[in-house]
């Protein structure tokens, strides 16, 4: 009786939970019957595209390919515009995307590649190259894809020395950006400072306290945090002139060049060059929202040309020039990279239909006059006649792009230097220093040993 | 049947209708807590799998690792400052609220509502407008002469600030005070009363004793959140500045989807949760001292 009585329970138990786990996974059944097909599709195109160039997409079948980028609010209007125009294209392709600002989409991406949901075309930061291939395919090599994406539109030696890492190619390029000063030509008039100041790190120093004291409500320059780690990262790339860790994890910044570019940063501050960071940390990575910038008692600030548009919608009278210098500098350290790549997610199932959306994203005549300049300018050369030709391009964008390629820094930033530790752990330094908990001498040491730790741990995963 | 019979079988269909919320909890609460666990000991990154390395995380992270006891502390500031302000926030607005007067409920029900907002992005950026430099605080201040504070900028407010955004989700704390403080019979209010007792000595001598038990509740619930607080200082702060906000379970975050190190953040989710552990059992054991049940001394 008992043992009937404990069968009974354990029968009803088990249906209950079976009830449970079929409400549960009901779409997930749905979604791995969808899986399923879509693999068998997915096979089936890459049988018929060899044999009768059948695909998906000829069939009619409806495909759902997510995008995810970041971004400001015209790119994303820009963006989705374009999206729109291809599904018109191809009824049968529907497009979601995924979009949002730059803060927290890095953390968002990976947290969604290592649970198997991230979407199938992911906009791709030259800093994540590292995490995206060491140990892992993030997304797929597009050197495979040449059935289906146009390579030779793009200059061979920018997608080897920009868009690739160990010889893949995790996307196709979105645009061609860089670093450059940005300034407030009414700012430099009313402080008598000549637009064609040749900056240097001295010169920077000097005119910025002049400023100050012609205007205590006045600074020369703009800057937080991040901003000031761009800065020092150019202050140090001018002097090593190679990369800043190596590809076997040594470290090639010294404790005492580290402390250099601290405490340069610390005097920045100290002479008034640049507005308290207790007041300037309230805009990070928005200082196009800071009242000092907006009002104009901020001349100048060091800007990836992608975030520009942010900045043009203010009312304020734009020039660019380039980043300092110094004579003797083994390299400029002025970056310029890519406006970010499209890549496909090594588990997308549908890689023919991405490729076949990304190439045209990026070559398509009228894809670019959609997306005109919302990632810098077109990565293309034909892209870039086009907008120039049918007066599309922004004038200040093309020259800002022009600076930074004419000053562009030999030392392409290998993965490993744009380690998320490495950035955190200098930015904390900055902070330090300007916060005066540290001196410049001991953070550069602090900054130098405990980098020192995270590559040991870094290489420790590829041993 | 026997009575230990039924009994049993009474337990038996007690777990059959709690099977589906039992299944749940183990394997969407237990599996991941032993999982965390296991990850404690490895150099887990979900990208890139994970190897052995016993206990180097720990080790780590008391002897290399030169976040952890400043973030530790500043964690511990906060739980000093805002769970104190916030029960004391929250008994005073229930001591106010237990009256009849006309419109009271209305009364209760608006500060609620901050509660039921919770600590959710919106919020906090509403917070970080209201608190800049050019915000509405120091708008008010500059009405009345007073200058304005850097309250989010300046190393040393920051903490507050963000305390304060906390302390002003009083409302469920405060339900348990009105609910608590109902509780209390009124005729011994009126018997201190006759017998000459003063509003100081009635509240020291009678409402507060009555109500350490709410106390209790509401300090170790109030407590085990304020360790966890996450979403108030990044949003309002993201850490800064000079790290015055960044608190332990931000360095969590950090490292578990900054850097991926997955298997680290595993070991200091533990050590937090010891932490938590340690400090719940001290209130638990002192609770014989300051916590007074009715129900003792025949009441």
């Amino acid at each position: 009786m008992k043992k009937r009585q404990g069968r009974k329970v354990i029968l009803i138990s088990l249906v209950l939970s079976m009830l449970l786990a079929a409400g549960c996974s009901n779409q997930d059944g749905e979604g791995s019957q969808d899986s399923a097909r879509q693999m068998d599709n997915g096979q089936k195109e890459t049988d018929t595209d060899d044999s009768s160039g059948q695909n998906a997409e000829d069939s009619g079948e409806e495909i759902t390919l997510r995008v995810s980028w970041w971004g400001p609010e015209d790119r994303h209007e820009a963006t989705l515009a374009a999206m729109d125009y291809y599904m018109e294209l191809h009824p049968n392709i529907k497009l979601v995307g995924e979009y949002g600002d730059w803060n927290g989409h890095y953390d968002k991406i990976v947290t969604q590649l290592a649970s198997g949901t991230a979407p199938d075309i992911i906009q791709i930061n030259d800093r994540w190259y590292y995490d995206f291939t060491v140990g892992m395919e993030a997304v797929i090599d597009m050197n495979t894809l040449t059935d289906y994406v146009d390579l030779g539109a793009f200059d061979q030696s920018f997608l080897e020395n920009y868009c690739s890492y160990d010889g893949k190619l995790l996307g196709l390029p979105l645009g061609v950006t860089g670093v450059c000063f940005l300034y407030n030509k009414d700012f430099f008039a009313e402080h008598n400072i000549p637009e064609d100041t040749v900056w240097t790190w001295d010169n920077l120093l000097e005119i910025g306290e002049r400023v100050h004291q012609e205007n205590p409500e006045h600074y020369l320059y703009v800057c937080e945090t991040p901003e000031m780690w761009v800065l020092q990262k150019c202050y140090v790339k001018q002097r090593i002139g190679t990369q800043m860790i190596s590809e076997d994890y040594t470290l090639n910044i010294t404790p005492e060049l580290f402390a250099e570019a601290l405490a340069y940063g610390k005097e920045m501050v100290d002479r008034g060059v640049t507005e308290p960071f207790e007041t300037a940390s309230l805009y990070t990575d928005v200082s196009n929202e800071n009242p000092k910038w907006i009002n104009g008692e901020e001349g100048l600030q060091q800007k990836y040309i992608t975030n520009f548009s942010r900045y043009q919608s203010l009312d304020l009278n734009y020039g660019v020039c380039t980043s300092p210098v110094f004579d003797g500098m083994l390299d400029t350290g002025v970056t310029v990279s890519t406006g970010n790549l499209f890549g496909i997610n090594s588990k997308c199932e549908y890689v023919k239909e991405a490729a076949e959306f990304i190439n045209w994203f990026v070559t398509e005549p009228e894809a670019i006059r959609i997306l005109k300049e919302c990632r810098s300018t077109q990565a293309t050369e034909a892209g870039r006649k086009l907008l120039a030709d049918e007066g599309l391009s922004d004038p200040l964008v093309t020259e800002a792009v022009n600076v930074a390629l004419e000053n562009a820094s030999n030392v392409v930033d290998n993965g490993i230097s744009q380690t998320a530790e490495f950035e955190k752990l200098w930015q904390d330094y900055i902070e330090k220093v300007i916060y005066g908990k540290m001196t410049p001498k001991d953070a550069g040491q602090g900054l130098y040993d405990d980098m020192l730790i995270i590559l040991e741990e870094l290489k420790a995963f590829e041993e | 049947m026997s009575k230990h019979e039924r009994l049993k079988k009474y337990q038996l269909w007690g777990l059959v209708f709690i099977s589906p919320w039992l299944i749940g909890f183990l394997i969407f609460q237990l599996f991941p807590l032993l999982e965390s666990l296991y990850y404690s000991f490895t150099n887990y990154n979900p990208l890139r799998g994970s190897k052995w390395t016993g206990l180097s995380n720990y080790i780590k992270m008391f002897t290399r690792d030169k976040d952890v006891i400043p973030s530790m502390a500043v964690t511990l500031n906060y739980v000093l400052m805002s769970v104190p302000l916030k029960l004391l926030s929250a008994l005073v607005v229930a001591m106010l609220l237990n009256h009849k007067a006309r419109g009271i409920n209305l009364f209760r029900t608006v500060y609620y509502l901050p509660s039921i907002f919770g600590g959710s992005v919106a919020i906090s950026i509403l917070w970080r407008f209201l608190f800049k430099s050019d915000g509405v605080i120091n708008r008010i201040l500059g009405l009345f002469h007073i200058e304005g504070l850097n309250w989010l900028g300046s190393p040393d407010l920051a903490l507050l600030t963000v305390s304060l955004v906390s302390v002003w989700q009083f409302g469920s704390s405060m339900v348990l005070f009105l609910a608590g403080l109902q509780q209390i019979p009124a005729d011994m209010y009126d018997s201190a009363r006759v017998d000459g007792a003063s509003p100081h000595r009635i509240f020291f001598r009678i409402t507060l004793p009555l109500l350490s038990p709410i106390i209790f509740f509401n300090l170790l619930m109030q407590m085990i959140n304020a360790f966890q607080e996450f979403t108030l200082p990044f949003v309002i702060t993201n850490g800064g500045p000079a790290n015055a906000t960044y608190v332990y379970s931000m360095m969590i975050y950090d490292n578990a989807f900054r850097y991926l190190n997955m298997g680290y953040a595993s070991a200091q989710s533990w050590i937090l949760f010891l932490i938590m552990a340690v400090v719940t059992t001290f209130i638990f054991k002192s609770s014989s001292v300051w916590v007074f049940y009715k129900d003792e001394e025949g009441m």
